[in-house]
């Protein structure tokens, strides 16, 4: 069969392309002897993954040799492939697209692709960033509701330590010292700043606890392994669930600390680090061993994360037990 | 006010490309300005590849009026935008694979007639083989290791014969231990035994470690 179809002449031999619109077949002379139209919209999944659709194939069994101008991983008896650019050259001089048309088109598929794109490891990656955005704006806030505050009441500023205790004394207080500069008016303004940090407060620990129950439900083996935060800075760190899943563990064992790494892969003078964000794990924390720790840590959660994103069975629990009792 | 190639304009040091919608920026850093009663938008070479090329002593710039372009590693859309102000009656078919700067990228183009964008994946370009026919012009710009291969996979496949291939390579992303020069000694070789290179640029200071290489096929 192969030594007939490389023996063939260019005579009998028609050509075929597909472009966004329409199945096109050209005779040698790259005259177009039919044409039919296709929805690329709808067709796309499998001209993407270079299959042939049912026009074409429809195509293959009328004609007796095809060649197809491009490149196809299916195969069919009666069609070779020409990845020649001069093929191609003249095919599309004959065969024109209407550049508006194609530009609605693809803008079309792009939205419809843009859409699919989100996951769930899109709604985490957002979550934990909105998270540690607020916890580190709380507390620029904070820290210039005090100094403001230390202004009127010096005592109150000092007594009260955390930050939500002091801003509800701050909501709550009624009684005016009197022998100071203020008025009504200026504590009332320290007041107003106090209920927005308030809110803000609240905004975070909503979030945190959407941010738990997301990622019990969606990877709950990370989750029993790692924690939410943990957890959730992994996927973002590596930036979909599908990619940590692929990780080898060592690159697990180091996201979170590429400055390091790469400081000492180019200068070869500092250490190479030994953990990125899973120094911040309890286990690694209270370990006089931290490097192992770290190391055993990040071998189990790469099991994990390959048993999440395959949808396994949970293990999660399992799997914590055996490494706290090696390290505690 | 000079003029330079292709209805680009300098003025002073800077670079200014006509405007084909007049009145209306996609970036919040653009500056728009007047000549002859035409409006046109600042291009800065800190941001794109191509125009620090051109600062730099770019000798022919292959992008004429109706030149159709296929755009490996489009981002945001900075470069096309103003290879759409170049080009008004080519197509530009404006590549990438992430959804995060696609999402800007389909915000410019939706504005732009001759802007065509794709999400795909520049390592395998069969998968737009649909979409894209042969073009006068590759331009590559894509941050990843195997840059090169990436590169003559494509002009292999699209570009016409006595087109102009523009490769842009990132010496950090090819091998970050190496000495840059190193990379591009390397790069250079890989790129002869195919294409016959015309040009060589090093685009320090506006972008460090970055080398554009311009050939011809």
């Amino acid at each position: 069969m192969f030594i007939k179809l490389s023996g063939l002449s260019e005579s009998m031999v028609h050509y075929m392309y597909t472009n966004v619109f329409e199945v096109v077949i050209l005779d040698e002379n790259f005259q177009i002897k039919e044409r039919s139209k296709i929805d690329y919209i709808k067709q796309r999944r499998l001209l993407e993954s270079n299959k042939f659709i049912d026009i074409e194939k429809e195509f293959a069994k009328k004609y007796e040799k095809l060649m197809f101008i491009g490149y196809k991983d299916d195969k069919l008896p009666n069609v070779v492939f020409s990845s020649d650019i001069n093929k191609l050259e003249s095919v599309t001089q004959k065969v024109t697209v209407d550049s508006k048309k194609l530009h609605n088109l693809a803008c079309d598929v792009l939205d419809i692709k843009l859409i699919e794109s989100v996951d769930k490891d899109n709604f985490i990656i957002q979550a934990v960033n909105s998270v540690d955005e607020l916890t580190r704006s709380i507390n620029t806030h904070v820290k210039r509701l005090r100094e403001w505050y230390e202004l009127y009441n010096i005592e109150m500023s000092k007594k009260y330590t955390d930050s939500l205790v002091f801003i509800e004394q701050i909501i709550n207080s009624d009684e005016i010292i009197t022998d100071t500069a203020f008025n009504k008016k200026d504590i009332n303004e320290i007041k107003e700043f106090a209920k927005v940090i308030k809110k803000l407060i609240d905004a975070k620990v909503k979030q945190e606890e959407y941010l738990n129950e997301v990622m019990q439900q969606y990877c709950p083996n990370l989750f029993a392994i790692a924690g939410p935060s943990i957890g959730a800075h992994l996927i973002e760190l590596a930036g979909s669930m599908k990619r940590l899943s692929r990780m080898p563990a060592q690159t697990i064992q180091l996201l979170g600390a590429e400055k390091a790494l790469f400081k000492f892969l180019k200068k070869r003078s500092s250490k190479s680090p030994k953990y990125g964000i899973l120094h911040e794990h309890p286990l690694v924390q209270h370990s006089q061993r931290k490097g192992a720790c770290a190391k055993a840590l990040a071998d189990k959660i790469a099991i994990c994360a390959k048993v999440d994103y395959f949808n396994g069975e949970f293990v999660g629990d399992k799997i914590y037990k055996s490494l706290e009792a090696r390290f505690k | 006010m000079k003029k330079l190639f292709s209805g680009l304009v300098k003025e002073g040091y800077e670079i200014y490309s006509p405007n084909l919608l007049p009145g209306t920026t996609h970036f919040a850093e653009e500056k728009i300005q007047s000549f002859d009663g035409k409006e046109y938008r600042r291009w800065d070479p800190r941001s794109s590849k191509l125009c620090s090329g051109i600062v730099k002593g770019l000798k022919n710039f292959p992008f004429k009026n109706n030149t159709n372009t296929l755009y490996l590693g489009a981002s945001h859309g900075y470069t096309v935008s103003f290879l759409s102000d170049i080009c008004p009656n080519g197509r530009i078919y404006a590549l990438d694979f992430a959804p995060r700067v696609l999402r800007d990228l389909l915000h410019t183009a939706k504005q732009r007639n001759n802007i065509i964008p794709i999400m795909g994946d520049a390592a395998q370009p069969q998968q737009y083989q649909s979409i894209v026919g042969s073009v006068d012009v590759l331009y590559q710009d894509v941050a990843q290791k195997n840059q090169v291969d990436m590169f003559l996979k494509n002009s292999a496949m699209y570009l016409k014969k006595g087109g102009v291939g523009i490769l842009n390579v990132k010496a950090r992303s090819e091998d970050v231990t190496k000495k840059p020069s190193e990379v591009f000694r390397d790069v250079k070789k890989q790129l002869s035994k195919k294409l016959t290179i015309t040009d060589y640029i090093i685009l320090s200071p506006f972008q460090e470690d970055h080398a554009m290489f311009v050939c011809k096929k």
